[in-house]
């Protein structure tokens, strides 16, 4: 070699030898990817906690036992990992636990501090680089890294380190460690990514909290947010796209704990924040091929009622992470006429601290800037931690609303007493209760409505921080427990409750085969008004030895519920309902304990159930561009299982119904042929993506067959996708499922038209209720006709008369109709065809209602068409407080209904006018009837309007029973169905 | 790795070596004719093909790369522009060196609904050229260059690397010819303590015809792999160019290259590009 080649590139190897040894030969973790020896190191290095915790109070272990910590969301398996020192316990998800949106395990589960009263209220963290299901991390090994026999105290810890790779890309390596240290109030966490893909990309590294809109409450300290939350539309992330120093949120109910996200490496977090889900990650860029990105953060938990305690914790862990300041202590006291206010965990008082928003308006919430929130004890004290050196607002509300005119402070750089604030008086309402003149009633719900319609002059419509509106008065936080929204429930019969000063109608109720009592108060402040109500059963209503059922239900154990055990089984209890089946979302619960702990484990029915709800988009639909979920199907009896993953409830994720179905097979408590596969909603809308009702999905048009080729939708129902049993083989389904008229009306013609086909199903009613605010336990519900009584009731015979069509559903009305087949026989409904004469047979229909349930109409439906309707309003009561029940009874000849030639089936209607509306309204031609925007009930004008009280009671609610059909074989041979018309 | 560095050291001792005699198809730089035009969507000029002919000239290069997978399952695009500026400069009669930079590149990138988006600088390149053999309908030249680890699109680490190969320019007639040749770029990823080299040999035919002297026409194709690890076919990408000499040693060129096949998922290369060669 000679010339002038050799310098240049002896120069340009020099270089870049010194640029690689700079820039990249520095061991971090495992962004460079995972050799499976690489370690990501702990996170948030600079974080110091100290206190006098002991060695042995640090523990990492597997689950091998009940490890489970209070609350809702508790769901520590055996196999699970359990990382505790003095001050929390989190559970990080065995690989094969996987929950939520997590295709594995390796995702943060429980997190509860340990402190008395306190528990665990998060749904589960999982970690991500995007949205869809293939930028989830997927884990596929594990290793524990003990430390805490290291020499010197600041070197103890215990972490868990989880290997694995992208869902939908294993050149994509995923580590993360999770990593907890004496005295700490969170877990360190460190996910590292390495882009072994030939594509740059926009590597979001996330952790996704997946609220659900009714359990935890998340807030963001930048200007105009707090707890406001811009709509997300996944479609449309960056409308939603934030940056921000740390993420918080508060639990709705008790117990009371608040969480907080501080990013460690960077200085601010970004994602977006919704009720929904919220994704706290790290600032988007993009990261090229063959590099690495790693996030380091501080989850921390805090006891308390609030936000307060975990922002202060926050606040903390900045100044050690990123040099903030560190936070000065405000304290003070909440007044209430002169006296301290028992915040009542924040329903009668709580204060929202925000710096002033610039301009002519300090207070505008568009632009302040909301840091933290403060929730006084009984003695009205309250403490929270605040930034430096700023001037804040404090506004105090009570009930959802401003209370008060907002104060201003300066805080400088000492802790500050922020002196003695006042909200505007309460007044409080005593009521009592009687199930019989003269005897205590037990379980009972009430419920506040304003007199007069609220006006614009009344201030803003009260909500949780601008969340959650719909509620008034607002008694409490709407998904938390009683009293929650305008109810509150009781164990005997008395209630004692705080409300805001005004005018309102006192309703107190015991579901719709009671009577109805009300009354009417004027509240001032500081007033005390006692009221006395009588609430008499009617059980003259149901047909001898009916049960009512409902078979959706959800409560804390939900992802998508806050409310706890205890009020939601006393509101069961209230509601009248004799059996409940518990179906929370991916988890079996029983309620158990609580009935037990109420006493009342005679007085109803708790069946473990389970709703199989899918969150990962993977089922395709020709012409649509984006993955579907395939729909929520509830099954029970089952057994819980307090020690297995989900409490024993299979994974549903990536199935078809079908397979779920044959999931459940081996897990049905009695066998698999006593199971119940209800198909709920089937065709409700999406949320965030993800398709609630399967036959929606699938595009399912009524007027169209199901047999093989004649549809996408009759393919996937006829398939059998795993080991027995079709898409279509689910066992009964939801009818009427919540208030929704427009729903009913949309499901009932599904089920028409799978009655016309030969595909018989049982029809239910149910509530799916999630909170006492969102959805009413047992409107609607099942009325179940077997003649029993509370000894010989079974679960298998129950199961047994739902799937064979023995059943009424109802949301007030309570229909009992046979049919005289006209040769001696007399038959209920069912889905069992039986001979009739069409000539001599008659259908003898009983309608019976509590006086507040108004009824007008009986319709009788033949093959689908509606043939005749009675108009049966004299019948029925005007005065909804009377004790008399109205009633009617009707003989109609089946020759009067029946066609002239082939079989039947008859479906009988009792309720307010309904006419079905045509398939027109929302511009799509889809089969199915369209109820017009402006005819969703509401509040009626008029307090002599039928509707008024019901619309109080049950909001929504359109006063409709219906039974199931009657299968009238009336031309001798097999019953064939008559086809679709 | 170790089969391409071998090539590189006998590729640079080639370069070295002392050369006889000019070869006669090559034009001068300012040429319509001149060719091949670095492409693709690799760092700066690594991993093209260069010219086989001696020559000085600046260049400066604006590149449009796009990706476009949005339909299920992909729901992925990319949109890459760039300025790269490449600089030629003979060091002997048959020898000479290169240094090209993305002086600025500018990334979108949806992962779904998830976009990122910014500009870098960075990373640069060193060439050397050494011009073979003294046939005078072709010109063959050994080369070899280095891809040095500056790129401030990196978040962890650092991409370096070499790369050794062969061009050559095939004129039988006046008018008409045949550019192509043989790269090999080794990259290497080091990123957090770990290294990941790769091989990824590319191989380019393109003929041109100049049927005027201040146009040029090129069409042609690049076949492209990844050699080790994991060998695959990453690409073949039919590619068209026009370029055309202006005055004062000036020149503009356009090329359009189009992946057809193979992994790399990119639909659409396209290059606008300016050159300026010393009378």
């Amino acid at each position: 070699m000679r010339g002038v080649s050799r310098p240049p590139l002896i120069a340009a190897g020099a270089l870049a030898c010194v640029a690689a040894t700079v820039g990249g030969c520095r061991r971090d973790g495992c962004v460079g990817g995972d050799d499976g020896r690489c370690l990501p190191p702990s996170a948030c290095s600079a974080v110091r906690y100290t206190c006098d915790a002991t060695p042995d109070q640090l523990r990492v272990a597997q689950v091998a036992g009940d490890e489970r910590v209070p609350g809702p969301k508790a769901m520590a398996a055996v196999g699970d990992f359990v990382l505790e020192n003095d001050r929390l316990r989190a559970v990080i998800d065995a690989l094969d636990h996987p929950q939520h949106l997590a295709p594995t395990g390796g995702t943060l589960a429980d997190l509860a501090p340990l402190d008395a009263g306190s528990g665990d209220q998060m749904n589960g963290v999982s970690q991500a680089v995007g949205v869809l299901p293939r930028d989830a991390a997927h884990y596929e090994s594990w290793e524990v890294v003990d430390q805490r026999l290291a020499a010197a105290p600041e070197a103890r810890y215990v972490a868990l380190v989880f290997r694995g790779h992208l869902e939908g890309d294993r050149r994509v390596t995923v580590v993360t460690r999770y990593e907890l240290r004496p005295c700490e109030p969170g877990l360190r966490i460190r996910t590292d990514v390495y882009n072994g893909a030939p594509d740059p990309n926009t590597i979001y590294v996330t952790d996704g909290y997946f609220w659900g809109d009714h359990t935890l409450l998340p807030f963001i300290p930048i200007a105009g947010h707090g707890f406001r939350t811009p709509d997300l539309d996944l479609l449309n992330l960056s409308a939603a796209w934030r940056e921000w120093p740390f993420l918080a949120a508060r639990a709705q109910a008790p117990p009371d704990v608040s969480y907080a996200v501080v990013p460690c490496d960077r200085n601010v977090g970004a994602g977006f924040n919704s009720t929904t889900l919220s994704a706290a990650g790290v600032p988007l860029r993009t990261t090229l091929s063959g590099d690495g990105i790693s996030y380091e953060r501080f989850v921390l938990a805090a006891a308390g009622p609030g936000l307060g305690p975990a922002v202060g914790e926050a606040l903390r862990v900045r100044a050690m992470v990123h040099g903030d300041p560190a936070p000065v202590t405000v304290t003070g006291r909440i007044l209430s006429g002169g006296l301290p206010t028992d915040g009542r965990q924040g329903r009668a008082a709580s204060l929202l601290f925000y710096e002033p928003a610039g301009g002519p308006n300090p207070d505008d919430e568009t632009r302040r800037l909301p840091w933290t929130e403060a929730v006084p004890g009984p003695n009205g004290r309250f403490t929270v931690a605040l930034p430096p050196n700023r001037v804040y607002r404090i506004q105090p509300f009570a009930f959802g609303r401003p209370s008060g005119s907002p104060a201003s402070i300066a805080v400088a750089g000492d802790d500050l007493d922020a002196g003695d604030i006042t909200v505007e008086r309460s007044g409080r309402l005593l009521a009592s209760v009687e199930e019989a003149p003269g005897v205590g009633a037990t379980y009972v719900e009430l419920v506040l409505i304003p007199v007069d319609r609220p006006t614009a002059a009344d201030g803003p419509e009260p909500s949780l921080y601008g969340d959650f509106v719909g509620c008034n008065p607002m008694l409490g936080p709407p998904h938390g427990g009683s009293p929650a929204c305008n109810r509150a429930l009781t164990t005997d019969g008395h209630f004692d409750l705080l409300v805001p000063p005004g005018r309102y109608f006192v309703y107190a109720t015991r579901g719709p085969f009671a009577t109805l009592d009300r009354a009417e108060i004027t509240v001032g402040a500081g007033d005390e008004v006692a009221v006395s109500l009588l609430v008499q059963s009617l059980p003259s209503l149901l047909p001898a030895g009916a049960l009512t059922g409902d078979f959706h239900v959800h409560g804390g154990a939900s992802y998508d519920s806050a409310i706890p055990d205890q009020d939601r089984v006393v509101s069961f209890l209230a509601s009248g309902v004799n059996v409940i089946v518990a179906t929370d979302h991916d988890v079996v619960t029983d309620y158990q304990e609580t009935l037990a702990a109420l006493g009342a484990q005679d007085r109803i029915t708790v069946i473990p159930g389970v709703e199989q709800t899918p969150n990962i988009l993977w089922f395709t639909v020709p012409g649509e561009a984006f993955p579907k979920t395939v729909g929520h199907f509830n099954f029970w009896p089952l057994r819980r299982d307090a020690l297995a993953a989900r409490n024993g409830a299979p994974w549903d994720e990536l199935r078809e119904p079908g397979q779920m179905m044959d999931d459940m097979e081996a897990l049905f408590d009695g066998g698999p042929e006593g199971g119940m596969r209800q198909l709920n909603h089937p065709l409700s809308d999406t949320k965030l993506g993800r398709d609630q009702g399967f036959l929606r999905m699938i595009k399912y048009d009524p007027r169209t067959p199901i047999a093989a080729g004649q549809s996408f939708a009759a393919d996937v129902l006829l398939r059998v996708p795993g080991s027995r049993l079709r898409n279509l083989d689910w066992n009964a389904q939801e009818v009427m499922s919540g208030a929704s008229r427009r729903d009913w009306l949309r499901y009932r013609a599904l089920w028409f038209s799978l009655l016309s086909q030969n595909v018989l199903r049982a029809g239910t009613a149910n509530s799916d209720t999630h909170s006492l605010s969102l959805e009413r336990v047992g409107y609607p519900r099942n009325i179940v006709l077997g003649r029993y009584d509370q000894q010989a009731f079974t679960v298998e015979g129950f199961d047994a008369d739902v799937r064979d069509g023995h059943l009424v559903g109802t949301n007030g009305p309570v229909i009992d109709a046979t049919v005289d087949d006209g040769m001696g026989g007399v038959h209920g409904s069912g889905l069992t065809p039986f001979a009739a004469d069409g000539r001599t047979g008659r259908l003898d229909i009983s309608v019976t209602a509590a006086p507040w349930i108004p009824v007008a109409e009986v319709r009788i439906f033949v093959n689908g068409a509606q043939v005749k309707t009675i108009g049966v309003s004299d019948s029925f009561q005007t005065d909804h407080f009377s004790t008399e029940p109205g009633s009617v009874q009707l003989a109609v000849p089946l020759s009067e209904v029946v066609p002239a030639g082939g079989d039947a089936w008859i479906v009988i209607e009792a309720g307010l006018e309904q006419v079905t509306p045509p398939d027109d309204e929302d511009g799509v031609s889809d089969g199915y009837p369209d109820l017009p925007d402006d005819d969703v009930p509401t509040r009626p004008r008029s307090l002599t309007d039928p509707r008024f009280d019901v619309e109080a009671v049950a909001p929504g609610v359109w006063p409709t029973a219906f039974t199931n059909p009657f299968l009238l074989n009336l031309d001798g041979g097999d019953w064939v169905a008559p086809g679709i018309k | 790795v170790s089969g391409g560095t071998r090539a590189l050291l006998v590729g640079l001792a080639l370069v070295a070596m002392p050369a006889a005699a000019r070869a006669a198809p090559c034009p001068e730089s300012w040429a319509a004719s001149l060719g091949p035009l670095p492409a693709g969507v690799g760092p700066a000029d690594f991993g093209a093909v260069p010219e086989a002919c001696p020559g000085s000239e600046l260049t400066l290069r604006l590149r449009g790369t796009l990706l476009v997978a949005s339909a299920a399952p992909d729901f992925f695009g990319s949109v890459a522009a760039g300025a790269m500026l490449r600089a030629r400069h003979p060091l002997a009669r048959r020898a000479w060196i290169s240094f090209a930079l993305d002086a600025v590149t500018f990334r979108y990138v949806a992962n779904a609904v998830v976009t990122s988006s910014g500009l870098a600088v960075g990373p640069p390149t060193i060439g050397i050229y050494r011009a073979l053999g003294d046939r005078p309908e072709l010109a063959v030249a050994l080369y070899g260059r280095v891809l040095l680890p500056f790129d401030t699109a990196r978040q962890s680490g650092v991409e370096t690397g070499l790369e050794a190969g062969l061009a050559a320019r095939f004129t039988p007639r006046a008018r008409v010819g045949l550019d192509g040749g043989l790269a090999v770029a080794a990259p290497v990823d080091v990123v957090g303590g770990q290294v990941h080299p790769f091989l990824r040999p590319a191989a380019l035919v393109e003929g041109w015809w100049a049927p005027r002297p201040c146009l040029g026409l090129f069409a042609g194709a690049e076949g492209r792999f990844q050699a080790a690890p994991d060998p695959s076919f990453t690409s073949i990408a039919p590619r068209a160019a026009a370029r055309f000499a202006l005055r004062h040693g000036l020149s503009l060129a356009l090329l359009v290259e189009v992946p057809v096949a193979g992994s790399d998922r990119t639909d659409l290369v396209a290059g606008l590009y300016a050159s300026w060669a010393p009378p």
